[in-house]
């Protein structure tokens, strides 16, 4: 194996002096009046709209330093990009202008990681000032809790839970810490909470695991354990404060951040804007565009997507994956020739990619090429014996053959290993209905159903008026 | 009768003076990482910066510990530096064939054909290599197929067959074309999560040399993650080995084997899975022990800065709880980045003790006394050392070990200079090998118990030793794997209480059985052999 060469792609990058506008702008303000001693970091190797931002930011300090608002937002600059002891200090000079706001000692609150005893200190005077903060004081409690004052963190999520009791961090917290004190049915109260308000957090599922099985109900466990591997563990909490710090950040890796979590709030308008602003910033680069693409298919948009990855190729032309994501874009539209050939091209670039391979697959099959198919979804269980992709495809290839037995070993495979996937549900509900099995059918109707995978209504009615 | 033979009983009574003391110089280790690849240029690709692994071991079976150290560079060999009478090390590489020249991680030592003599296993950017001990002094090589990245490994027998067999973990699909940058948009190492992880792989020892992958068979190959740190003993303590792996950013796995030898990952039914916050953390080296005295074993993880260590405490049936907060850890600063770790009694107080290696993976301001070097001294950290205070709270010491800030990976522990404590050696990326000799004044005493198998003369790897001395039960696990990318001392340690008679030493052997052995006195090192118990 050999290291490849790094890319030739460079961001700008902010040139050494600085700007000549900001020298100006700076020795303006040095005329008018004494000089703050505002943090100067060294702007080399950042980013242009970086360095611009900060120096942009620092010049307002410099003409109002007298204003905590703008130490605060200089703050949110230097942490947004980095630099923790900058933002630290203009925090506290922050704080010293205002020392009623509860948001400085907050914010330095997360600074001061290296000493947590520091940083309770700080969380609590911001709980002082402002008792209703519910950022605030699932800070203070957390901080309590690392360091072992379980009585204090549990006081402070009851504080919570009468401020936002439909707070999942804070029912979960809650559950959390009845379960290691062995009060079970407090832990069960809370936990069954979170898990209402935050189905998909994995952690919740994780730690209701330990329930069970504190309860002796091992199945339930093992149900919870299942449940919880296949979900993503986080559990959403939205902080405003911390938001106003990442929305300062500038550079590309903190706009395509932003992307995301515009995205994941559910602000696609915002999230569009950041891949513009993206693109604009690296309009050669090809996995801006992909990034850009991708989005573009997650929220409904593949029309618009199309050009996205035909630009990522004119810019690179090994590009695997956007071979297999307009491959597929394609083959769902019917364009199955070209899908064809873009899926090759894939395959050709990364002939282990399981996903290149279940692409050219599904390309082919509703092209009824079943057995290139078939022999190409056989190759990818071969190496990943539970990929679900593949089981799925291959039962519905063996379906489409006749080969009922031997489509519903697949789908059982499959849901051994993905009981939580709706349309592996959905697919042996179908092929238990051709089997005659219409008990098992409607059982797994039920959990697709279930599981939020929508179910063609003509199959139930079909399944409904079978049954009669 | 039990114990076969007795070596260096040494007085340990109290000294002052520091806890380490760094005798890598007087020692004669010479040994400077360099992670550069073939090219020599610094380019934040990735293996650039998570640093090689160590190992103690006896590979000429002269009774003392040698050192064996990875190099990443291709365009210098690995090191093994043979232990002198007078307690120099001396480079014995060229003679013994072990300079594998392979873009060098990790290393796992064992008795891989039952011949009594030390073999090892490299792990690399690229392929593996299987060095055979042919006596002498002499290695053969024989190239692994897989071209995965892998990480660390460890040798134990899962199946019980007499023959130790093989867990890689395998890092991830790295891309170098893959640019990095960090917040102020400045390039910087990128994180395992732009890249796919990759299946771990399991070798089952064939007998006759020979290692066949059963990674998918055994179902080991079903997940993809980026795995870093492995161990191998019996979690849940049904007579059969398990597999626990510490993933990078990831959920870590608990690979319980099952009837047939395939195995289950039940990390999330066991506990050890996430976090208490039910976070995913960046797993990176793992430490076994039983840190509150309860008889079985805890598992300990190192992580990214802004995270906890994290102390996953063995409940028995009820599983793993991270009980990390309870413990004191919160308190010992979540401000660096774990790697190699070790538990280890230092002061023979009976209580398990823990050293951490640092050093960051993400740029940060350089520390005051950080390497000058502008590329990697912005990641430097120094170590730490914590204290068990009573099996129930840890507390920061200071010592030798968080001297000299480095970029810290590799942590083993292991007996070097045969006086019955645990002396420990750390690797540095793009800095300097360590070796520190523990000097700590001791509250107790000491036994080491080196456990065979009933085969061969061949370490018993994940074999649980117990003694109980003044109705108090102490339990080691014997087993060089662990930490990260690293091998150490195979035999279990024991501090024990300074008055009291050793009533009982039981061991668990990695297949289950367990054995009764008698023991005349303590401060010595001892030797117990499947079968030739009660």
């Amino acid at each position: 194996m050999t290291m490849l060469e790094s890319p030739t792609f460079m961001r700008g990058r902010f040139p050494v002096p600085a700007f000549g506008l900001l020298t100006a702008a700076l020795a303006f303000v040095s005329a008018c009046g004494e000089v703050p001693d505002v943090p100067e970091p060294s702007l080399e190797g950042m980013e242009v709209q970086v360095a611009q931002k900060i120096e942009q930011t620092r010049v307002r300090v410099m003409e109002d330093p007298g204003s905590a608002a703008a130490w605060g937002a200089l703050g949110f600059v230097f942490e947004a990009h980095g630099l923790r002891d900058e933002a630290r200090l203009c925090y506290q000079e922050a704080s010293t202008i205002a020392p009623d706001d509860y948001r400085w000692p907050y914010y330095e609150a997360w600074l001061a990681s290296d000493d947590v005893i520091s940083a309770l200190g700080l969380a609590s005077e911001a709980a002082r000032l402002q008792p209703r903060s519910v950022p605030v004081l699932v800070r203070k409690a957390s901080l309590e809790e690392q360091l072992g004052r379980a009585g204090e963190a549990k006081s402070t999520y009851e504080k919570l839970l009468s401020i936002a009791p439909e707070t999942a961090i804070v029912q979960f917290a809650l559950g959390r810490l009845a379960l290691s004190e062995g009060e079970l049915d407090d832990a069960e109260k809370y936990l069954r909470r979170a898990s209402e308000l935050q189905p998909r957090a994995g952690a919740i599922h994780g730690t209701l695991t330990r329930l069970h099985r504190m309860r002796g109900d091992m199945e339930a466990a093992r149900a919870a354990a299942a449940r919880a591997s296949e979900l993503d563990p986080d559990i959403r909490f939205d902080d405003a404060l911390r938001r106003a710090v990442a929305d300062e950040e500038v550079s590309t890796r903190g706009l395509q951040t932003r992307a995301s979590s515009a995205e994941a709030r559910g602000n696609v308008a915002a999230a569009e804007a950041l891949h513009l602003r993206l693109r604009a910033l690296h309009p050669g680069e090809a996995e801006i565009h992909y990034n850009s693409a991708n989005f573009l298919v997650r929220v409904g948009r593949s029309a618009d997507a199309e050009p996205r990855y035909r630009r990522v190729l004119e810019l690179d032309r090994n590009y695997s994956a956007a071979y297999v994501n307009l491959g597929n874009l394609l083959a769902e539209r019917g364009e199955l020739v070209e899908a064809e050939s873009l899926l090759r091209r894939a395959v050709e670039l990364e002939p282990e990619e399981a996903s290149a391979r279940v692409g050219l697959s599904n390309a082919l099959a509703k092209g009824g090429v079943m057995e290139e198919a078939g022999t190409l979804l056989e190759g990818v269980l071969e190496c990943d014996p539970g990929h679900l992709h593949a089981l799925l495809g291959l039962s519905q290839i063996r379906a489409a053959a006749d080969r009922l037995r031997d489509a519903n070993e697949l789908l059982l495979r499959a849901l051994e290993e993905h009981p939580d996937d709706g349309r592996a549900h959905f697919l042996m509900a179908l092929t238990s209905a051709r089997r005659g099995q219409l008990e098992r059918a409607w059982t797994h109707v039920r959990e697709a159903e279930r599981l939020r995978f929508p179910v063609p209504e003509d199959f139930v009615a079909a399944l409904r008026e079978s049954a009669r | 009768m039990t114990w076969l033979f007795v070596a260096n009983c040494v007085d340990v009574s109290a000294r002052d003076g520091p806890l380490f003391t760094d005798i890598t110089a007087s020692a004669g280790l010479v040994f400077e990482h360099d992670p550069l690849p073939a090219d020599g240029a610094f380019k934040f690709r990735l293996p650039e910066i998570m640093g090689s692994g160590g190992a103690f071991l006896d590979f000429d079976g002269d009774g003392d510990l040698d050192i064996y150290l990875v190099q990443a560079t291709p365009l210098k060999p690995n090191r093994l530096y043979r232990q002198e009478e007078d307690g120099h090390f001396e480079d014995v590489t060229e003679a013994s064939g072990l300079g594998d020249r392979g873009y060098g991680m990790g290393v796992a030592v064992g008795d891989v054909d039952n011949d009594g003599r030390l073999d090892v296993y490299v792990t690399n950017y690229g392929r593996d290599a299987l060095y055979h001990n042919r006596g002498g002094g002499r290695f053969e090589k024989t190239e692994m197929a897989s071209e995965s990245w892998s990480t660390s490994a460890v040798f134990c027998d899962f199946d019980a067959d007499g023959y130790l067999d093989l867990y890689v973990t395998s890092y991830v699909k790295y891309d170098a074309g893959k640019s990095c940058f960090k917040h102020d948009g400045s390039a910087d190492f990128c994180g395992p999560q732009e890249f796919p992880g990759e299946a771990d792989r399991l070798y089952r020892n064939d007998g006759n040399g020979n290692f066949t992958d059963v990674s998918r068979s055994s179902r080991i190959a079903s997940m993809r993650a980026p795995g870093l740190g492995v161990v191998c003993l019996d979690l849940n303590a049904d007579g059969r080995l398990d597999f626990y792996v510490a993933n990078d950013g990831k959920a870590n796995q608990l690979w319980i084997q099952q009837d047939d030898g395939t195995f289950v990952d039940d990390a999330y039914m066991l506990g050890a899975a996430l976090n208490a916050f039910g976070k995913e953390e960046a797993g990176m080296g793992i430490a076994t022990g039983d840190v509150d005295n309860d008889g079985d074993i805890d598992l300990f993880l190192t992580h990214l800065r802004n995270e906890t260590n994290t102390l996953y405490r063995n409940d028995g049936e009820l599983g793993f709880e991270d009980a990390t907060h309870h413990m004191g850890f919160g308190k010992t600063g979540i401000d660096r980045t774990g790697f190699g770790v070790a538990m280890l009694d230092f002061d023979h107080d009976g209580h398990l003790d823990l050293a951490v290696a640092h050093g960051r993976v993400a740029w940060g301001p350089p520390l005051e006394g950080s390497p000058s070097n502008p590329s990697f001294g912005p990641y430097a950290e120094p170590n730490v050392l914590l204290r068990n205070v009573g099996g129930a709270q840890f507390e920061r010491v200071a010592g030798e070990l968080d001297a000299a800030i480095e970029i810290s990976r590799g942590l083993v522990t292991g007996d070097v200079d045969g006086d019955g404590d645990l002396d420990v050696l750390v690797t540095n990326n793009a800095g300097p090998a360590r070796l520190f000799r523990n000097d700590a004044s001791k509250i107790g005493r000491w036994l080491l118990v080196r456990a065979l198998s009933d085969r061969a003369e061949r370490d018993a790897h994940g074999a649980l030793v117990t003694v109980s001395v003044g109705g108090r039960l102490f339990t080691r696990l014997a087993q060089p794997g662990g930490s990260y990318l690293s091998s150490g001392d195979p035999r279990a340690h024991f501090g024990l209480p300074a008055e009291g008679v050793v009533e009982a030493l039981t061991v668990v052997w990695p297949d289950g059985e367990a054995e009764s052995f008698s023991v005349d006195g303590l401060n010595r090192v001892i030797v117990v052999r499947k079968g030739e118990g009660q």
